[in-house]
């Protein structure tokens, strides 16, 4: 929350080193993984990604994933592509899923980006929202890893499902960061822009705004400090992270929304702060886990029918 | 004499509220040792990243020169 409270893609490229990619390696690794790679991506020596997403497999990821794995006694080869994957075009290891052909369940792979022949990476241009991350589509053409590195605990997109939980709980947070620094840089602002001699800060329209931004960003933190405690004493379910990053994230574009309203031109130029929040909330809306597909694994949970198809 | 208006004292003017989207005080809940982390990642954000992400951001770049003192924060704990 304290880090997207100045900058979201900062937040994205650290939760995705520290909670996608340590976190794959901490709950689905063995000892010996966890030994080994942990301390030095903790100290930053190694940087990691997260392969999940492919050019044509989003939010059907859990059923059809394209990239395969195929064992070869002590070997694995994987082929396939990856999107979106974030940090992917500089850092130094990825935790890749893939399809095992032998039994069609899903599991990861972690590889070394520089010098694993067969792997190559294309930076995502053009992007409008977190575009401080350096996004990628990775490329793998029989790309062999050894069995020592592949996650002894991914035996199936369960484990896959157990780190999304954890992750997807933290864009809660992140999304509620957002709305903090959009709330203080607007606030900041009409303290200070005069209209007709007065700050605007004193103008019932814009305190209705304002207003209505701290609303929405109280709301989510106290929804977010809930799910904390939940977490806390374990109880932590993928229905409770897929409800607060829903809500967070929506309530999050509609804050940063308002908060560019109140900056009018100023709010579509970069070197306002808004302009920024008010792009780089979309992401956060769509990305670990679309809105529409958070809400389905709610609806699941509380009518006990699954409607993503 | 007095006048229909009294002289009214001019009181000082009140200070300006300083930005700050904790309004219920969620910080309250922690930790000293929890609040000196928030301080210390806060501080890093606005004094480090605040001054540079703007351009970083419209050029759509990565500060690589801030990774050493982001190690030093020592924050990549699991969340």
């Amino acid at each position: 929350m304290e880090i997207a409270r100045t900058d979201a893609s900062f937040c994205t490229f650290w939760g995705v080193h520290s909670g996608l990619a340590m976190g794959s390696i901490y709950l689905d690794g063995s000892e010996e993984q966890k030994q080994k790679w942990l301390p030095q991506m903790a100290r930053y020596e190694k940087i990691g990604c997260f392969g999940l997403t492919e050019p044509l497999v989003g939010s059907g990821a859990s059923g059809g994933l394209t990239t395969t794995a195929k064992r070869e006694g002590d070997t694995w080869i994987l082929n396939g592509q990856k999107r979106w994957i974030g940090n992917s075009t500089w850092c130094d290891v990825s935790i890749i899923w893939a399809r095992d052909l032998a039994d069609n369940q899903v599991k990861g792979f972690i590889v070394e980006n520089k010098s694993t022949p067969g792997f190559s990476v294309e930076k995502i241009e053009h992007k409008i929202a977190l575009k401080v991350v350096q996004n990628g589509q990775i490329t793998l053409k029989d790309v062999r890893v050894p069995e020592a590195n592949r996650l002894q605990g991914g035996n199936s997109f369960r484990d896959t499902a157990r780190v999304l939980r954890m992750t997807r709980y933290m864009v809660g947070w992140a999304s509620t960061g957002i709305q903090m620094g959009a709330f203080e840089a607007t606030l900041k602002y009409a303290q200070e822009r005069l209209q007709f001699g007065k700050p605007i800060a004193s103008f019932q329209m814009i305190q209705d705004l304002l207003s209505k931004m701290l609303a929405n960003l109280t709301a989510c933190q106290c929804l977010m400090l809930r799910l904390a405690q939940l977490d806390d004493e374990g109880k932590l379910d993928d229905h409770h992270a897929a409800l607060a990053k829903a809500f967070c994230t929506a309530k999050s574009r509609e804050t940063v929304a308002w908060g560019r309203e109140v900056l009018g031109g100023n709010g579509i130029v970069a070197d306002y702060d808004l302009a920024r929040f008010f792009a780089d909330a979309e992401a956060l809306y769509s990305y670990e886990g679309t809105y529409q597909m958070q809400n389905l694994i709610v609806g699941k949970a509380i009518t006990g029918h699954g409607a993503f198809v | 004499m007095p006048t229909a208006t009294a002289t009214r004292k001019t009181a000082a003017p009140k200070p300006i509220p300083v930005p700050n989207a904790d309004f219920y005080q969620l910080i309250e809940l922690l930790t000293p040792e929890e609040k000196a982390v928030v301080t210390k990642v806060r501080t890093y954000m606005q004094t480090k990243v605040q001054p540079i992400i703007n351009k970083y951001w419209s050029d759509d770049a990565f500060p690589f020169e801030l990774l050493p003192s982001f190690k030093e924060l020592g924050i990549s704990g699991l969340g």
